[in-house]
């Protein structure tokens, strides 16, 4: 019997909920944020004050509260609100791209490791150790050095960097789940081994896996913005939130901080909101891996 | 303990093996000839045979590896084809200023992930608790090319107090300048190992043995130092371990902002020529690092925590 | 039964009273938590005394408080509770004491053998460490120190001391760790030591030799002991005289002869009841219900919803501890004529 005092006082902590971010209030934000951006990548044309690549030249580096201008414009007179709006299209669709083929393929591969166990589960995880190795953003560059920059190749080198680490939460998973009397149930019932993994582990381990996808949007939309900021990633002219850091660096030399703090905000804000939610949801369901 | 390292060092060397090979092979994903690739198509036909026994493209692709391991072991790293120097003495002329920009964001990232994090533990469920987590999730958000480009114009173009470009002679000069893209460099990291230490702190606060320490009369610093810190530097030197290599990447971002001539502002360079070779040898490199980090942390382990047995690795 | 009367001491004074040279003195010790607006309480009006020399033993089940109870003798209360009524240590009332005087208790006029050894040593210190952090605090250079901590470990029968201190916790057995505890509370030459279940979390096997240690070691140092578990009857073997504890309250004081010969609370009565015993015949009964927390207690006597012996009047209000015999009991009907074995 531990001390009364120790039990009484982990109780104590445990009511006090943690405020702020992780409070109620702090989730519903993060999913409003969200909300709100993906409306506006959708309705881009319809919202957007002006046309991203219309340069005003009669108004280049306004401070933002210029007429016509809500958050100023960029060296090329281009109004950074209407650039926000539309980078969010590239800027949100490129990490939702590399998440759902990352996690998709990380889930299979890991559940193929961990249900079967033994030589094929020590093959893949071997193999899955040495991709650890190399940080996503040296594999996304040398991608690009192979295969051009744009878009795609950062997409397909993250893919590669991203998959072991969900892949590895969840063969860890599936072999904690497989030793759980219910799938033995199952079994002895006659359901076959890739049945139970589909209908009855699969939804069991979805949650995790999905408070993991949410981290991984936000760091796939700093790796890909910073690959887009190198010059490797998304191409100027087009509007990418990375691209209007990138461009901006002019207009910092001049002081003005705007033209890249409004791009830098819609970058934060975003992986902030997806943090938040993964959190939420691995709190309600107890664990998660640390990224 | 020595078959320990022996085990280690073979594991270590397995990887590097491996990852040399798909380093080595990565060059053939190309799509097209490779020697036109390395060549960026601006020559002659004569020069591309060249390019292909230079290169020994006609080979068979195994004895092609072998040859490239040979040369490295040798510290061949292979040729830059921008600068027409070896790449080994590309990237050695550069390592100091890196090492030390990577060292210095290292300390930072350690002595502040520690300090936030102790201090959100000690005053949970505060304002100050509440501040510090809020930066923590600010700091994991902001990439390192806005915190630099951030800093650079309120530090350096707006107050001054830093400069903007180099990498500064002399010691201290040095530090001065790396100053800003250190703190760059190392902001993100902070913000996790700030979120890590209060986990590990918070969890150690609850221990049995801090109640006993403190009936026992020993003042409250004295607790926390010996009881609380020194019980929680487990999780904070695993996730070290694994940052510092991608802190080495990282650099590339840093350098090229502040115009500082190390090996990330040449692995950008070479991107850019499509200095393939180089490419490789930095990929190299941080391979190196990962392994060596890991090694070490694996390898210091037992002292910070005598449970684990130094001839068991640690769970990955 | 045999090893009763081995280790007591020959300190009197059955009923609890106010005594010049007591090594610890609880008055009137009611402790809530305050949880924003909600208040659990967890004591209420403890009153407890322990005389220089002497051993007295706080028994009582899970939710009882008499962990608390001994927390508060080196003035460690739960995070966000409210204490009310005195305990006073070697002269000092440590609730809302100076941390000056705090620290004087802790560092030296009282001292506490925890539960559970291997969660109470820092895992990642040596033994040796761990033995000698209050002499650090006080100054005492590394070579001294050294030997006094060799010397302890002796004191305490371990064979190999020099080995011992630079081993790791994880490297030795429950019963050397809780040696080594035992050493520790005796280092600072406490006035008073307070067991806290010291062999609960041990091997059976060992917790007689441990047992038998702290007895002899504290009948050497003729420090006063305050011995807390929830077995009646070790209780009984090892200590002069006993407190029964009943969801935050004291239910019964008596000597630990006549506790066990003839219990006058319903509760201890139960207790004794339900602890099997090898030799006797007599089946164990089972107390219906379960241990109740003050949180939980209704108004009146807390144990009156379990209580066979319980009339109407005991729910109008807590009973007041009424001499009994040679001790006291908090029970108005202890004094009744009924037969109740």
């Amino acid at each position: 019997m531990s001390a009364a005092p120790i039990a009484l006082e982990r109780r104590w902590m445990r009511a006090r909920r943690l405020p702020g971010l992780r409070g109620q209030g702090g989730v519903i934000a993060s999913v409003a944020f969200l909300v709100v951006v993906t409306l506006a990548a959708i309705l881009a044309p319809e919202i957007s004050p002006h046309n991203p690549s219309a340069a005003d030249l009669s108004s280049l580096l306004s401070p933002p509260g210029t007429p016509g201008h809500l958050l100023g414009t960029d060296t090329a007179g281009r109004d950074i609100l209407s650039r926000i709006i539309y980078g969010a299209r590239i800027s949100l669709l490129a990490p939702l791209v590399l998440v759902v083929i990352s996690s998709t393929l990380g889930t299979a591969i890991g559940v193929c490791a961990g249900w079967m166990g033994g030589i094929a589960d020590e093959v893949i995880s071997r193999v899955m150790d040495f991709l650890f190795a190399f940080p996503g953003l040296l594999i996304a560059i040398i991608a690009v050095a192979l295969f051009g920059t744009g878009v795609t190749a950062p997409i397909v080198g993250l893919i590669i960097a991203y998959t072991p680490y969900t892949a590895r939460l969840a063969r860890g998973l599936v072999a904690q789940e497989r030793n759980l009397p219910y799938v033995e149930s199952y079994r002895q019932q006659g359901f076959s081994g890739p049945r139970i993994a589909l209908t009855m582990l699969l939804p069991n381990i979805a949650p995790t896996l999905l408070a993991q996808s949410a981290l991984s949007f936000g760091y796939g939309l700093i790796d890909l913005a910073t690959l887009s900021f190198l010059g490797f990633g998304v191409q100027p002219p087009t509007a990418d939130w990375g691209v209007m850091v990138s461009d901006a660096q002019q207009g910092i030399l001049q002081g003005d901080i705007w033209v890249a703090l409004f791009p830098g905000l819609a970058i934060m804000l975003t992986v902030i909101s997806f943090n938040v939610l993964g959190d939420a949801i691995a709190e309600r369901i107890g664990r998660t891996e640390a990224a | 303990m020595l078959r320990f390292c022996a085990r280690r060092l073979g594991g270590s060397l397995v990887t590097l093996l491996i990852s040399s090979f798909l380093i080595f092979g990565s060059l053939y994903l190309v799509p097209g000839d490779p020697a036109v690739y390395l060549a960026h198509g601006r020559v002659t036909a004569p020069q591309l045979a060249a390019l292909r026994r230079e290169y020994g493209l006609g080979q068979p692709f195994f004895e092609r590896y072998v040859h490239w391991l040979f040369g490295l072991v040798h510290g061949n790293l292979g040729e830059s084809l921008q600068y027409h120097e070896p790449a080994a003495r590309l990237i050695g002329s550069r390592l100091a200023v890196t090492g030390t920009l990577v060292a210095y964001a290292a300390v930072l990232i350690i002595l502040g992930g520690l300090a936030l994090g102790l201090l959100g533990a000690l005053r949970r469920g505060t304002l100050v608790d509440r501040g510090v987590l809020l930066f923590s999730s600010a700091a994991t958000a902001a990439p390192a090319f806005l915190t630099v480009v951030l800093l650079l114009a309120i530090f350096s173009v707006d107050l001054h107090w830093f400069p903007a470009l180099g990498a500064g002679q002399g010691f201290g000069d040095r530090l001065w300048h790396l100053t800003l893209p250190a703190v760059g460099l190392a902001l993100s990291a902070v913000g996790l190992i700030t979120r890590v230490s209060r986990t590990a702190f918070l969890d150690s606060l609850r221990r049995e043995h801090v109640e006993v320490a403190r009936s026992r009369g020993l003042s409250e610093r004295s607790v926390i130092r010996r009881h609380v810190v020194r019980n929680s530097l487990g999780p904070v030197a695993t996730m070290t371990g694994l940052v510092v290599a991608t802190l080495v990447v990282s650099t590339t971002v840093v350098e090229s902002a502040f115009g500082i001539n190390g090996i990330g502002s040449l692995l950008d360079s070479s991107v850019q020529t499509l200095d393939y070779p180089v490419i490789q040898a930095i990929s190299l490199l941080v391979v190196v690092v990962f392994l060596v980090c890991n090694t070490a942390v694996d390898l210091l382990y037992p002292f910070i925590d005598p449970r684990v047995a130094s001839w068991r690795s640690r769970a990955a | 039964m045999r090893v009763r009367d081995r280790f007591r001491s020959d300190a009197a004074s059955a009923i609890p009273g106010g005594d010049v040279a007591d090594a610890l003195r609880i008055e009137g010790l009611s402790v809530r938590l305050t949880r924003g607006d909600a208040q659990r309480p967890i004591l209420d009006g403890v009153d407890l005394v322990v005389h220089a020399g002497e051993t007295v033993g706080l028994v009582g089940e899970s939710g009882s408080g008499k962990s608390v109870t001994s927390r508060a003798a080196l003035g460690m209360f739960p995070a966000g509770a409210e204490v009310r009524g005195r305990v006073i240590v070697g002269g000092v009332d440590v609730v809302g004491a100076r941390r000056s005087a705090l620290a004087r208790v802790r560092g030296g006029e009282a001292a506490m053998i925890f539960q559970d050894p291997r969660a109470g040593i820092n895992p990642v210190r040596r033994v040796g460490d761990f033995l000698g952090e209050r002499m650090r605090r006080r100054g005492i250079g590394r070579a001294e120190r050294r030997t006094r901590c060799r010397a302890l470990l002796d004191s305490v029968g371990i064979s190999d001391p020099d080995t011992t201190l630079r081993l790791y916790p994880h490297q030795m057995s429950g019963g050397m760790l809780q040696r080594v505890m035992i050493a520790a509370a005796l280092s600072a030459e406490p006035g008073l030591l307070l067991a806290d279940e010291p062999t609960t979390a041990l091997d059976v096997t060992i917790q007689a030799e441990i047992i038998g240690l702290l007895m002899e070691r504290r009948a050497h140092s003729g420090a006063a002991m305050l011995f807390v578990t929830h077995d009646l009857e070790l209780a009984a073997a090892v200590c002069d005289r006993i407190y029964v504890m009943y969801a935050g309250r004291i239910v019964e004081c008596r000597p630990s002869g006549s506790l066990f010969a003839d219990p006058r609370h319903p509760y201890s009565v139960a207790l004794l009841r339900a602890t099997p015993r090898l030799e006797s015949e007599v089946p164990v009964v089972p107390v219906p219900g379960r241990p109740l927390s003050l949180a939980e207690a209704p108004v009146g006597c807390a144990f009156a919803p379990r209580c066979p012996h319980a009339v109407d009047e005991c729910l109008e209000a807590p009973p007041a501890l009424v001499g009994v015999g040679d001790g006291a009991a908090a029970c108005i009907r202890c004094n009744d004529e009924d037969p109740r074995r």
